[in-house]
């Protein structure tokens, strides 16, 4: 009885996991095998082509340029949301609740209107180049670079490696810190003896969650990255809707796929390996 | 928390249990959606084209000043998506249709029609047809014709009168004065067609397009092109004057002019004409009323409305434009000046232009 109950209330959610996230992605490493056909998108002839088309140099560059900015934004994240998480954990005023809102406020924004103004902001004419141009210093091309991409990334997914980080910091009980501190730790000490191992889990949910977000990113890219910082979900983007390659671009979203994971992967194999020598938690 | 009160990890849930229950609850699923899909599809006129702005001319001039629910009784719905989104979902279902019709430029018509996704026009039901501009109807030997447009898009150079000189070709772009001050459509918005464009400007054709390709790609890393990625995106760059020239549409041109920027459009050689025009679905069940929709868009008191809104003129030769709107004409002699291109043999290359294009415009960038 038991075990029919526990099956009953499985069923629902592995059915929507199967048909919407399982089902689909075998479908699009069934298509990514198929050959592209200008009129009908595919046709089900097996061929290779997809993958030996993709290890042409500017295809590599391109998937370089997405783990790069993965990599970077997931960093600028936890750098600059570490401390905020640490002080909204440790909050216990009122104005806690309009802090969380304005951290999630990028969140409802729509990306578009976001990233228009930081063009506004950076962009050749904009506030950033309008200063500097006062100051004398000439105006500078912010934008259409891989800082330009990171920073409009950050911005959006801050929340992502927040509020898990703040969760966990949460947890850590202020006599642990107090304790460190009587015993004469500093504050860096503190931080890399205390406070990081402790809250571990959740800079690690944070990395994964703000990872594997930056990395399929559309709009951030082709705005404020141009034509120069093209990552693999504007490729994507332009065989589905453009060419019409729905084969091709299915090679590409499972390369993406297979990179996620694999950098997914070797993260959380280098913590598991850190903590089981106990040097992190 | 005591060993009791912890919870148990054996849920008596096997591997097999749990296969099962995933394969039979996924089952039900796809046949329920199967069975809401037959019933969804089509249970009102839909009408599927670009959102925003856009989308709302379309209801307020073929829907609401058409009278259309009350006329054909049927109520209708908008699905609004990009022009190229509807097209691969009408080709991803091609002969059970989630849109009556949809709205595309003459390429993506081509296509769909050679796909054998969309249905002829039948010309007893859409007699204004015959009052279309010719370079913006398509008919297929046989079946007859398949696409007219409500308006005229034109496709040409648009220049700041205040920081550029009045530009006599797209070659004035690659003027070393403008470095870093011109703009070039990206090849997933408008630049597929553009390249063409400038392609036959250099001794190109469809099917090789290595001059236009080695132009383009001059005009982006010598030249500091920068890429529009939409028309939203021009605007801006116009508006901010970050570019003094680039190929952009009439419309929006005169749009410009009307926000304070002294912006211009100079018709130059290779000027693409392009329309604006509803196809329809091939397996709809609204068959008659989407012909008449389709009449009622080519008839030319309706598309004074679309011009009104977006400055483009409208596509049927019996249009009168009234005084305020006379400007947004096309002259005769100007038609002449546009480039034919040949829709299919650029469908055929879309693929193969866009590597190219990435590794050669972009890639060296």
């Amino acid at each position: 009885m038991h075990g029919r109950l526990a099956f009953a209330l499985l069923s629902p959610g592995l059915a929507v996991l199967v048909a919407f996230l399982i089902v689909p992605l075998a479908m699009i490493v069934v298509i990514s095998v198929f050959t592209y056909s200008p009129t009908r998108i595919w046709v089900p002839l097996l061929t290779a082509e997809n993958y030996g088309k993709f290890f042409h140099p500017y295809y590599l560059g391109v998937t370089w340029t997405t783990v790069k900015v993965g990599l970077l934004t997931t960093l600028a994240c936890a750098v600059l949301g570490y401390p905020l998480a640490y002080v909204l954990a440790r909050m216990r005023s009122r104005w806690l609740g309009l802090c969380l809102f304005l951290l999630v406020t990028p969140l409802m924004v729509s990306s578009v209107i976001r990233i228009f103004g930081w063009l506004v902001i950076l962009g050749k004419k904009g506030i950033v180049n309008a200063a500097l141009a006062a100051a004398g210093l000439g105006g500078f091309d912010l934008l259409h670079n891989v800082t330009a991409v990171v920073i409009g990334l950050t911005e959006l997914l801050l929340p992502f490696m927040v509020l898990p980080l703040m969760a966990s910091i949460e947890n850590i009980p202020r006599a642990v810190e107090e304790a460190a501190r009587n015993l004469g730790a500093n504050p860096f000490q503190l931080f890399r003896r205390v406070l990081l191992p402790l809250s571990l889990p959740g800079l690690v949910s944070g990395s994964l969650l703000v990872y594997s977000v930056a990395i399929s990113a559309l709009v951030t890219p082709a705005l404020m990255g141009g034509r120069k910082v093209r990552m693999l979900g504007n490729l994507v983007y332009d065989e589905v809707l453009t060419s019409l390659n729905w084969p091709f671009a299915a090679s590409i979203a499972v390369v993406l796929l297979v990179f996620t994971v694999a950098v997914m992967v070797a993260y959380l194999r280098t913590l598991r390996a850190l903590s089981r020598r106990g040097g992190m938690a | 928390m005591s060993d009791q009160q912890r919870p148990t990890r054996d849920h008596g849930i096997t591997r097999r249990r749990f296969v099962t229950a995933a394969t039979s609850a996924s089952a039900i699923l796809a046949l329920e959606a199967g069975r809401a899909r037959r019933a969804a599809a089509e249970d009102r006129f839909t009408i599927a084209s670009t959102g925003g702005s856009w989308g709302d001319g379309i209801k307020s001039s073929f829907v609401t000043r058409t009278d259309f629910e009350k006329r054909y009784k049927t109520s209708w719905a908008h699905s609004p998506q990009l022009e190229s989104i509807a097209m691969s979902k009408i080709l991803a279902n091609c002969g059970t249709p989630i849109y009556s019709v949809s709205t595309h430029g003459q390429a993506e018509a081509t296509l769909l029609a050679d796909a054998g996704c969309i249905v002829p026009y039948n010309v007893d039901l859409v007699p204004n047809f015959k009052d279309v501009q010719p370079a913006l109807t398509l008919e297929r030997p046989g079946t007859g014709p398949y696409y007219g447009a409500y308006v005229f898009l034109m496709w040409a150079l648009t220049w700041n009168t205040k920081l550029a000189r009045k530009p006599a070709s797209y070659k004035d772009l690659w003027t070393a004065a403008y470095k870093g001050k011109v703009a070039v459509p990206a090849y997933g918005w408008y630049g597929i067609y553009w390249l063409h464009a400038v392609n036959k400007l250099f001794g190109g054709s469809e099917d090789n397009v290595t001059p236009g390709i080695q132009a383009v790609a001059e005009l982006v890393q010598k030249n500091d092109a920068i890429i529009m990625e939409n028309v939203d995106h021009g605007m801006k760059l116009f508006q901010r004057e970050e570019i003094v020239m680039a190929p952009f549409w009439n419309g929006r041109t005169f749009s410009l002019q009307d926000g304070g920027t002294p912006a211009a459009i100079e018709y130059v050689d290779n000027s693409i004409a392009l329309g604006a025009g509803f196809v329809i679905v091939k397996g709809t069940t609204m068959g008659e009323v989407a012909q008449r929709f389709v009449n009622d868009t080519l008839d030319e008191k309706y598309q004074l409305e679309m011009t009104r809104l977006f400055k483009y003129p409208p596509a049927s030769r019996k249009a009168k434009l009234p005084p305020d709107l006379e400007r947004v004409r096309v002259p005769d002699r100007e038609m002449g000046r546009t480039v034919k291109l040949d829709w299919k043999k650029i469908n055929d290359h879309r693929s193969a232009y866009l590597d190219r294009w990435n590794k050669e415009v972009l890639g060296k960038a």
